[in-house]
């Protein structure tokens, strides 16, 4: 009887794990739960009790002090350890080795998540094909962030789960749709693309909405054109909405005032001036803690010259031109040729917020340049954002270009490189930030996705301009192509090789060494 | 050091003297074989019915990835695999030496358990080093007739030693609390295959628990060695596994001495 109680102790210890155990995995510590944890401690105290002679006669054994010395020192290094791998959990160096970096999120999604304050879980309902791809960058985020949970769920073979999340009415959806969830709110998309997947997440973890509105009335683009065109700024709009803009037209002739709901004023390419109260109504929103965008075209007098200088940035009059030249192959030889464009292309970009590890080329269509006006300005933060190649240049004589078509560097022309771009921010008193273009053609419906980075341009200035540096453009990353190309005999010699020859070999290799040992 | 080489040599010999090595190594070249032929040949096939979708519908073929579609799979499938073969690598390294007495020499010879144990796990690794660099055939045919990322690949085979470490230091702690050789082998297996589905656990299991099953998962801190990502985390986890493994091996082998 005693022998059948030694082992019994361990059998309460183990059947007092087991009730956690079967507490814990089925979530709820339930009466089967607590029976067992009851059943194991009344094993362990009863065999105690019946073993306890033994019991104490075995701890002042010598061995028993060797093996309590053992057990101390083993929970010692478990512990060193388990510490070990937590700080490495925390602060481990991560590197993507794949040539194109597929795996790495940008740089903003890192600070996004790194910054996340709220817990959000992500439920992705894809097919089954997209499972690994979507897995491998939810998997990114959720390392980036303790509190970014996720959950793939195939609704062809769990079509309860739709219910689950969409109600008992829901019966069909939209492959893939992604909803994310948190104490705040839900937001959902239909996108497995990073940039839908971050800008989502910084929708559910905002509480406001900036608005944004843009002047009318003197000629400028439009957010409802009748179609996309030159004169619209429908795409903008609507990038600026899946960013959790909101952005309203308005016209300040009959109001007088920016209402005092919008974060963001943007003047998009007016036509003609803006009469005096309007000006003094921008200068007030901007002198109030506005931000203002104004893109303004060359040939234009917009009224708000006087505005802009007092904000440190000199609108030239001009049109910057850029000059290419190349050389043709013809009948005589190598010639060069020269030819003009009105549409100059980044070539450097400044230091500044907007710009940052901003590596796309923008493209602007006539566009005016800017000079700052006084660079030793302190109360202003100026920062040229763009600027044109040396090749261009600011030319001053649009009368002739206009009804010549001629144009040349002349003395009284902007040398370049100029500038096309200028953001400038308070140093002191109420916050106000500005940002001036000499063009406004570069985000409209028929540009903004021409040059690869006019859109992400556009959106980056509006997004420091609501003080959300955080709010993102990343293009997806293209696939890359690794092909293999083998015939069918190299195929079958493969599979002869590696599936017969070599371990064939290798295992009468075995044999022969071991027949020449015995 | 010397010791430990010692210990090192005398145990390697031992493999190769016997024909455990090559079974071992022929019986895991055949299975890893047979799933590169199979990723190789699904693959091509894939890529010829894409490129026929493509031409029919005349647009150009989209872009196909051998990272993606063979080398990743094929180095899970090897990572796996190794938990099945591994335990029979360790299973003699203690056994024999306990089931032939001349664990009693190795224990009254002038060299530390430490060293004892340092050399027997530096002897099964460096078996499992070899059995794992053969496998190098399957990306160098793959980089003779296509066009792989090779920074992933060695990443991965990087993942691939250091998870065989951490396990053949498993194997060798089991090999050393017992004599039976069989026994060795199935603990063994037993205690990596529960290390390998305990991130099933984490599955049913929420919060802190669900995240600690499959933090220990030995497979899941692989699956980045797959993709080509080296994160010193996964590393951390597997030195420690190995380090904690040799350790109780040391102080099973230690307890020998006083409690006989």
């Amino acid at each position: 009887m005693t022998k059948l109680w030694r082992g019994s102790i361990f059998d309460g210890l183990g059947i007092l794990f087991l009730g956690w155990l079967y507490g814990v995995s089925i979530v709820k510590f339930d009466a089967i739960a607590w029976i067992l944890i009851a059943a194991g401690a009344v094993v362990f105290i009863l065999s105690l009790i019946g073993n306890w002679r033994r019991f104490v006669s075995s701890i002042e054994d010598r061995r028993a002090l060797l093996s309590l010395n053992a057990f101390i020192v083993i929970i010692l290094v478990i512990g060193i350890i388990a510490m070990l791998n937590y700080l490495s959990i925390r602060h481990s160096w991560r590197m993507d080795a794949t040539a194109q970096k597929e795996f790495s999120l940008s740089r903003q999604t890192r600070s996004i998540l790194r910054n996340l304050e709220d817990d959000v879980k992500l439920i992705a309902f894809v097919d089954e094909s997209q499972f690994s791809a979507l897995g491998d960058r939810l998997r990114e985020y959720a390392y980036y962030s303790g509190k970014f949970e996720y959950e793939l769920i195939d609704p062809i073979s769990e079509p309860e789960r739709i219910r689950e999340f969409f109600g008992p009415d829901k019966q069909y959806l939209d492959l893939p749709t992604l909803l994310l969830k948190t104490s705040l709110k839900d937001e959902q998309i239909n996108s497995v693309l990073e940039e839908d997947v971050t800008n989502a997440l910084i929708k559910v973890t905002r509480e406001e909405k900036h608005k944004i509105y843009l002047t009318q009335g003197h000629g400028e683009k439009t957010l409802y054109p009748d179609q996309p065109g030159m004169e619209g700024y429908q795409f903008a709009r609507e990038s600026l909405e899946k960013q959790y803009f909101d952005v309203e037209e308005l016209n300040l002739y009959e109001k007088d005032e920016v209402p005092s709901d919008g974060t963001i004023l943007v003047v998009a390419g007016p036509m003609k001036r803006f009469a005096e109260n309007e000006v003094s109504a921008i200068g007030k929103f901007l002198d109030g803690g506005g931000n203002l965008l104004a893109l303004i075209d060359p040939e234009v007098e917009s009224g708000l010259e006087a505005l802009v200088r007092d904000w440190n940035i000199q609108l030239n009059d001009d049109m910057v031109l850029e000059s290419h030249s190349s050389f043709v192959l013809s009948a005589t030889g190598l010639s060069r040729r020269s030819n003009v464009s009105a549409a100059p292309t980044s070539a450097e970009y400044g230091e500044h917020k907007v710009t940052k590890n901003f590596r796309f080329a923008t493209s602007f269509i006539k566009t005016r340049s800017l000079d700052v006006v006084d660079e030793e300005q302190d109360s202003l933060e100026t920062t040229p954002l763009v600027y044109t190649s040396r090749s261009s240049w600011g030319e001053t004589d649009l009368n002739a270009l206009a009804s010549q078509g001629k144009a040349s560097l002349d003395e009284t022309d902007f040398q370049g490189p100029t500038i096309v771009a200028v953001a400038v921010e308070k140093t002191r008193g109420k916050k106000g930030r500005l940002i001036v273009v000499g063009d406004s053609d570069f985000a409209s419906d028929v540009y903004i996705q021409q040059a690869p980075g006019n859109l992400d341009f556009f959106l980056n200035m509006v997004s420091w301009l609501a003080e959300q540096e955080d709010l993102i453009s990343v293009r997806p990353k293209d696939p890359e192509n690794r092909p293999l190309t083998m015939t069918m005999r190299q195929q079958k010699l493969t599979l002869f090789f590696l599936i017969i020859l070599l371990p064939l070999v290798t295992v009468r290799w075995g044999i022969h060494v071991y027949t020449k040992r015995s | 050091m010397r010791n430990i080489m010692t210990v090192l040599g005398r145990d390697f010999k031992s493999y190769f003297s016997s024909p455990v090595a090559y079974v071992v190594i022929g019986l895991f070249l055949m299975i890893t074989g047979v799933f590169f032929y199979l990723l190789t040949s699904s693959f091509l096939q894939y890529a010829v019915n894409l490129q026929w979708q493509a031409a029919r519908m005349r647009q150009p073929a989209p872009p196909v990835n051998v990272n993606h579609m063979i080398l990743r799979p094929l180095f899970s499938n090897i990572s796996v695999v190794t938990l099945f073969v591994l335990p029979m690598i360790t299973m003699r390294s203690f056994s024999e030496d306990k089931r032939t007495g001349t664990m009693e020499l190795l224990l009254t010879s002038p060299v530390t358990t430490a060293q004892i144990v340092l050399g027997k796990f530096l002897a099964a690794f460096a078996l499992y080093a070899i059995m794992v660099l053969i496998t190098w055939v399957y990306p160098l045919i793959i980089i003779l007739f296509g066009e792989p990322d090779v920074m992933p690949i060695a990443v991965s085979y990087l993942g691939i030693l250091a998870m065989g470490a951490a396990s053949i230091a498993l194997g060798i702690w089991v090999s050393s609390m017992t004599e039976n050789q069989i026994i060795s082998a199935m603990g063994t297996f037993v205690a990596l295959l529960f290390l390998w589905l305990v991130g099933w656990f984490s599955h049913f299991s929420t919060g802190f628990l669900g995240g600690f099953f499959n933090y220990i998962s030995i497979i899941e801190h692989f699956d980045d060695f797959a993709k080509g990502i080296f994160d010193t985390g996964h590393l951390v986890y597997y030195l420690s596994l190995g380090g904690i493994m040799l350790f109780f091996a040391h102080q099973s082998i230690e307890s020998l001495k006083w409690r006989s």
